[in-house]
């Protein structure tokens, strides 16, 4: 017998639930829509009968979204089922960025530019070791918070974005379409990571981005000197349309990380943030400089850097603008192959 | 929009359903026997809530619920346990309490 509306729905539903009881659940409903259709058909029914008898079945149970939620007691959370994975992943996100500048980078940066004593390099670390709590206590809690308001100011609907009048059955998305579309998380929650790292370092430690070495000056013991590089233009001009486009890029990835799969909307908004990162390294190229020698305090090294690494640089910013546009036209690409327009469409987003 | 009056029937019928699906479990049902059961008897419940609503019995400690593999396919059966069955009865005289005080009053 050929149930593969019920699987394709079995699967939608099982989505929308914790992973604790999911494949629980997902037996359970399936054996009840069997029930269901072995009460309304019998040996003889044919294909076109059985499929119709389906879809009467699937439209009395009602959109998966309305049935996942009935799994899950309302508000009796700080932070419910619906959101509590998302939840996790974000507050994993932010503990990871947080405990990767506090614990990795930074260290390392004091270990290599301090000459200080021993003692006082210790009492440094151990300094930024309070830091670090504290910056993970205020992270944490705001996505704590943010979430906890969520899950009251959400309706029940607006995750699911399904009419239980309009629904069609037809329409669930194949489970094959699922797999094709799927995302890849880890590669999702590495890039995540490194956007909130880069938004952190340029908006708040600008001073980190810079040449660094050793040298003796003046006699003064050898010691790690950090000349920062970055022009006021790069702060006034580059760095907003930066923040917009990583922001942007870090939502985008939060909600992909919440469907589970590509669809249409997400692939075009994709191509769209990909090329406002070509705009924003066109502009780099062509606007002001956004690099300064200014700070170099030593002369041969400044003349040296001056001659040859602004090149390098727009070199660099070349190859990068022609591998971006080759990624936006690899992106349509995949939207044209996959007919994304037809297996996720625009109207089932929330699917 | 919907008719207020039909929103009522609805709210008041929910409140009962507890009491409904409870009074049915003192013999092992699955889901769809469950709802037959009570379909024969005149009570009509969604499926969407029905069968979540004997996961929440469930998880309240009212029930117990296991899987059988007899017959054509794996169910899962729930029937109440001992505090479930307390609970029935004081719902009950609850519900014959109400009952009686509604008929004067109505």
């Amino acid at each position: 017998m050929e149930t593969k509306l019920f699987d394709r729905y079995v699967h939608e539903v099982g989505r929308r639930l914790p992973k604790k009881q999911r494949a629980d659940v997902e037996a359970e409903l399936h054996s009840l829509l069997m029930d269901a259709l072995q009460d309304r058909t019998d040996e003889g029914t044919d294909q076109d009968a059985l499929e119709a008898t389906q879809v009467a079945i699937l439209e009395e149970f009602g959109p998966p979204a309305k049935v996942a939620a009935g799994y899950a007691p309302p508000h009796r959370y700080l932070i419910g089922p619906r959101v509590f994975d998302l939840y996790l992943l974000v507050a994993a996100v932010v503990a990871g960025s947080l405990s990767l500048v506090f614990l990795v980078i930074l260290p390392i940066l004091a270990m290599l530019g301090e000459a200080e004593p021993l003692s006082a390099l210790l009492s440094y670390l151990v300094g930024m070791i309070d830091d670090y709590l504290g910056a993970l206590l205020a992270g944490l809690g705001s996505v704590t918070l943010t979430f906890a308001i969520l899950e009251r100011v959400l309706p029940d609907s607006a995750l699911d974005k399904e009419d239980e009048e309009t629904w069609d059955p037809r329409t669930l998305p194949e489970i094959e379409d699922t797999e094709r579309t799927r995302i890849q998380i880890g590669g999702l929650i590495v890039e995540t990571v490194l956007t909130v790292i880069g938004l952190i370092v340029f908006n708040f430690f600008p001073q980190w981005i810079g040449i660094g070495f050793v040298a003796t000056i003046d006699d003064a013991p050898a010691r790690w000197y950090a000349i920062p590089l970055l022009t006021q233009d790069f702060f006034t001009i580059y760095l907003p349309l930066i923040n917009v486009s990583w922001i942007l890029q870090i939502v985008l990835n939060i909600v992909l990380l919440r469907q589970g799969r590509w669809q249409l909307v997400t692939r075009l908004i994709d191509v769209v943030l990909t090329a406002f990162s070509a705009f924003i390294l066109y502009r780099m190229i062509t606007g002001p400089a956004f690099l300064t020698f200014e700070a170099l305090t030593i002369e041969s090294l400044r003349q040296l850097l001056d001659s040859f690494l602004p090149i390098l640089i727009k070199i660099g910013l070349v190859i990068g603008f022609i591998a971006t546009i080759g990624e936006i036209i690899q992106k349509l690409y995949r939207i044209f192959r996959d007919k994304l327009w037809v297996t996720t469409g625009l109207s089932n987003e929330a699917a | 929009m919907a008719d207020p009056t039909q929103n009522l029937i609805s709210e008041l019928r929910r409140g009962t359903l507890v009491l409904t699906v409870l009074s049915q479990l003192d013999e092992e049902q699955y889901g769809y026997s469950l709802m037959q059961l009570l379909a024969e008897k005149g009570i009509e419940i969604d499926q969407s809530t029905l069968y979540p609503l004997l996961r929440r019995l469930e998880s309240q400690g009212l029930l117990e619920s296991e899987w059988s593999v007899e017959g054509s396919r794996p169910r899962r059966y729930y029937v109440l346990n001992e505090t479930g069955k307390e609970t029935l009865q004081q719902l009950k005289q609850e519900w014959r309490a109400l009952s009686d005080a509604l008929d004067h009053l109505l």
